[in-house]
């Protein structure tokens, strides 16, 4: 499974967000509705997935979802 | 100022209230009317009663706040916490825990009671004067508690995040909405309630225990600790969002349980149910 595809199922079986809404450009806030709470899932869940941790510097720059993977790529490369 | 309290006996400080509280009653209304309801409706007060249970009830929240004084200034309370034992036992194991605080007693007095080797990290509110940050930073420094703010930038949420994958204890108010407006709705005193989600997902997410601790005044210079843990009989193979939100319940069945106990220590002085 690609890393696209393990984030995208982790936000639509964890959290619930409709599959559909999901792309590269759609945004973590507005277009997905994650708030602070779902930060926390998020840094629990690519610690648990990809092992490394997640600082609050890093969420600053993360927008849309296709960064977001784009930097989990980044890492784990 | 603070070090009058090092000086002032308790019951004459208590006592520079009663002629003070008659002008909260009349003049924040919206806390009367709050704490009016909360007696007529869901303690089931006659109208004289809840009136004079207002008057308690603020005269408790004067006496934990000189009493939290009197802590700043180096005085000592005596707790009566014969459910030590449950606490200990998550402190002298490796995993962190989650321990739950409320808006009801004195909660804030077990950062200077439960001693552990483990960090202890509690999320604070901005807002509050530089004093009593301060003081309450000079105190927690000496209990290997570690005060974390709530930041816009979310950082809070790392820190508190780390201060629990390292075995730490996270303190937080299981009872009030803040950051993430994400909810769980539980009975509560008959109807239901709304208790913030963040505490118990991030509990549940991380699989660790989760402790509903509540500190009660029953004395000039005494009070009760109540130490309950949370879905200790949860099935760790549900999803985390349904751990939760069955945490919630309990912890709601559990303040309302001490408030049922203790009515004019509950210091939510706004429709609760709304």
């Amino acid at each position: 499974m690609s890393i696209e595809e393990k984030i995208k199922n982790f936000l639509v079986d964890e959290m619930e967000i409709d599959s559909a809404k999901i792309s590269p450009d759609a945004r973590l806030k507005e277009d997905l509705g994650i708030d602070s709470l779902e930060v926390v899932d998020t840094v629990v869940f690519v610690e648990r997935e990809f092992g490394f941790k997640m600082k609050s510097e890093d969420f600053k720059d993360i927008k849309t979802f296709g960064e977001f993977v784009d930097y989990i790529t980044e890492k784990v490369g | 100022m603070v070090k009058l309290f090092r000086f002032i006996p308790l019951p004459l400080a208590y006592a520079c209230m009663v002629p003070v509280i008659p002008f909260f009653m009349l003049f924040d209304r919206r806390g009367y009317k709050a704490s009016y309801s909360f007696f007529r409706k869901r303690i089931g007060r006659g109208p004289l009663h809840a009136f004079f249970s207002v008057y308690a009830n603020e005269f408790r929240l004067g006496q934990v706040v000189v009493d939290r004084f009197a802590v700043y200034a180096g005085r000592s309370f005596t707790l009566q916490n014969d459910e030590m034992p449950v606490f200990n036992r998550l402190a002298e194991a490796e995993p962190g825990f989650v321990q739950l605080g409320s808006h009801t007693g004195n909660f804030e007095l077990v950062g200077y009671t439960f001693h552990s080797i483990k960090k202890m990290g509690t999320l604070v509110f901005s807002g509050e004067t530089e004093t009593v940050m301060q003081q309450r930073a000079a105190v927690f420094a000496r209990s290997n508690i570690e005060m974390v703010p709530v930041s816009d930038d979310l950082s809070h949420l790392f820190r508190l995040n780390e201060i629990l994958r390292d075995g730490g204890i996270v303190t937080m108010p299981g009872d009030r909405v803040f950051g993430s407006q994400k909810t769980f709705s539980c009975p509560f005193f008959g109807e239901p309630a709304t208790f913030p989600a963040g505490p118990y997902i991030l509990a549940a997410q991380r699989s660790v225990a989760m402790v509903a601790v509540f500190v009660m005044k029953e004395g000039v210079r005494r009070y009760r600790v109540f130490v309950r843990q949370l879905g200790e009989n949860l099935d760790p193979a549900q999803p985390s969002r349904v751990r939760a939100e069955s945490m919630a319940r309990e912890f709601a069945a559990c303040l309302e349980s001490v408030v049922r106990q203790y009515p004019t220590q509950w210091f939510n002085f706004y429709d609760f149910w709304k």
